[in-house]
């Protein structure tokens, strides 16, 4: 469960620059939803993930996970139980260390680091199999420097080390956007599987219309910082891409209203 | 060049192999160059030499040791929980520890121990071969062999991954619920505590401790490092990354007493070393250029 009360970022505060990013969000996502989130540039999608991920101030709110209130916890500790995924597939491995260590460094999330040897042979093998899954070769390359792998295979991993250790709540800002078309397709495919096998409570930004509607059970549409609409149900199903890109429409002309005035 | 030429360079080339092993840490694996070693360097040896003079040589580089640990510990703490940069961040930690190493040595510029007893003096004499003594050597190597396995364990455990981590990809480290902060403190304290034994172990085999002798302690160490991984490579695992920067120290001195045979006047050391280091880090930007022509 992530819950979000009253939550307000605002930018470069007191300044000419200021920008008013999250107005007055309150969001509730239930255990096991997985709610996809629309909106135009600026809308303030990856601010909203910024603030349950902690890498921002938030000027006034609380998030919530699970019931537990994290809003005073720093961004390594919230990632206990929180998984992530950017648009940028260098951004969750690091170049210079295997695959092997890669996905030790994630298996150890929320456990207390200790002066043991690294790697057993049990999980060895965990390693393997899980990225057997992913049917990408990359269990054959454990031994491989991750600088050394596609973008592709990259993002493949980094969602595989997310998901390790399931976490309560997976956050993924565009985690296909970077990826060929092939690509994005199979990544998002191995995504879902991975979110419906573990229950995973799950918000994903996306700019794909098609993936918005077609995956998840809700739909948030952004805009100006506001939570315009969830779109859930019967009407969800209905919905296709030419009403999303209608709801656009409707919303750009009120601002050319806006403008006018 | 005499045969126990050859044995001192290689001995104070493992001395100084001891200290590029601590910036190893702070340099290649965190990525951040830490200039506090200029000040650790002298903490170890101020240590070092004022318990030697009491009697307590081991003492001495112990204390030292947790000195430099100290030190590390400020540089870390003013960089992460402060935000400054990290050359500042050692520059101020290597100012302080210039008025502070001065206390140690009870404000004396520098203090010599001939004739007095260091950890090396049980071993003196005991194996002479050719006229020249090896037991400083053994014992030395025998304190760099134990590092680096110390090194190897240790970059080898969870916390060890960690730190590699942290100088590779921060952002993955922290989404690995792994606190980057406590890790960079974690290396910058043992870069300053490896560097301090050195500089411990300096002043018992040079037998003097003269506050200004940590001056360009960073430079002799990236010359060393860049040595070592010019000459040795650095891509094929831990253990040989680690053994070829100890090697690489090696070589440097064993070139630069070549060149003081040739008649480099000894002051000329500071200038010769960050010129190579200059000259190695140069070297592949002019090689970058020619192929893209």
């Amino acid at each position: 469960m992530i819950e979000i009360k009253n939550c307000n970022v605002i930018f470069n505060k007191n300044t000419v620059n200021e920008n008013h990013a999250l107005k007055d969000i309150n969001l509730r996502l239930e255990d096991g939803d997985f709610v996809t989130v629309i909106g135009s540039n600026g809308a303030g999608k990856s601010t909203l993930l910024n603030v349950i991920c902690g890498n921002i101030e938030t000027e006034s709110g609380e998030v919530f996970i699970d019931n537990q209130n994290i809003t005073k916890f720093k961004e390594h500790k919230r990632a206990n139980c929180i998984g992530r995924l950017s648009q940028d597939p260098l951004k969750g491995t690091a170049p210079h260390m295997t695959i092997e260590e890669n996905c030790l460094l994630a298996y150890g999330r929320g456990t207390k680091r200790k002066l043991r040897f690294s790697i057993s042979k049990e999980e060895k093998e965990l390693f393997h199999n899980q990225c057997a899954k992913l049917n990408l070769g990359l269990e054959d390359r454990m031994k491989t420097e991750v600088g050394f792998l596609s973008g592709g295979q990259r993002q493949a991993l980094t969602l595989l080390m997310a998901t390790m250790i399931p976490p309560q709540c997976l956050l993924l800002d565009e985690h296909t956007a970077a990826l060929d078309p092939k690509t994005a397709e199979n990544i998002m495919k191995i995504t879902n599987d991975i979110i419906q096998e573990y229950h995973i409570t799950t918000l994903m930004i996306t700019h794909n219309i098609d993936h918005a509607l077609h995956y998840g059970n809700k739909t948030i549409i952004m805009n100006e910082g506001r939570i315009l609409d969830i779109i859930e149900g019967e009407q969800r199903k209905s919905m296709t891409k030419e009403d999303v890109l209608k709801y656009y429409e409707k919303i750009n002309g009120v601002l050319t209203d806006k403008q006018i005035l | 060049m005499s045969l126990s030429l050859v044995v001192g360079a290689i001995e104070l080339g493992i001395i100084f192999g001891i200290c590029s092993l601590g910036l190893f840490i702070a340099f290649r694996v965190l990525n951040l160059p830490d200039l506090t070693v200029d000040g650790s360097f002298v903490t170890g040896l101020a240590f070092s030499a004022v318990f030697s003079m009491q009697g307590q040589p081991l003492l001495g580089i112990i204390l030292g040791i947790v000195g430099g640990t100290l030190a590390g510990i400020v540089t870390g703490v003013l960089h992460t929980k402060f935000k400054i940069q990290e050359i500042l961040a050692g520059i101020l930690t290597m100012t302080g520890l210039y008025s502070i190493n001065l206390k140690i040595m009870n404000d004396q510029p520098s203090i010599f121990l001939y004739g007095i007893d260091t950890i090396f003096t049980p071993f003196t004499n005991k194996l002479v071969i050719q006229g020249v003594d090896f037991g400083y050597l053994l014992v030395l190597l025998c304190i760099a062999m134990l590092l680096i396995v110390i090194l190897v364990f240790f970059f080898k455990t969870l916390t060890g991954l960690a730190l590699r981590a942290t100088g590779d990809n921060e952002a993955m480290v922290r989404s690995s619920s792994i606190n980057t902060d406590t890790m960079k403190i974690l290396g910058f304290a043992m870069t300053n505590a490896i560097v301090a034994l050195g500089g411990g172990l300096y002043a018992q085999y040079t037998q003097t401790a003269a506050h200004g002798a940590g001056v360009g302690t960073l430079v002799l160490c990236c010359a060393s490092i860049i040595i070592g991984e010019t000459v040795f490579g650095k891509r094929r695992g831990m253990l040989h990354h680690i053994v070829s920067i100890v090697l690489g120290a090696i070589l440097y001195r064993l070139l630069l007493s070549y060149a003081f045979v040739l008649g480099l006047p000894a002051s000329d050391l500071k200038l010769f070393s960050a010129l190579i280091v200059v000259f190695a880090m140069v070297l592949p930007q002019i090689k970058l250029r020619r192929k893209n022509r």
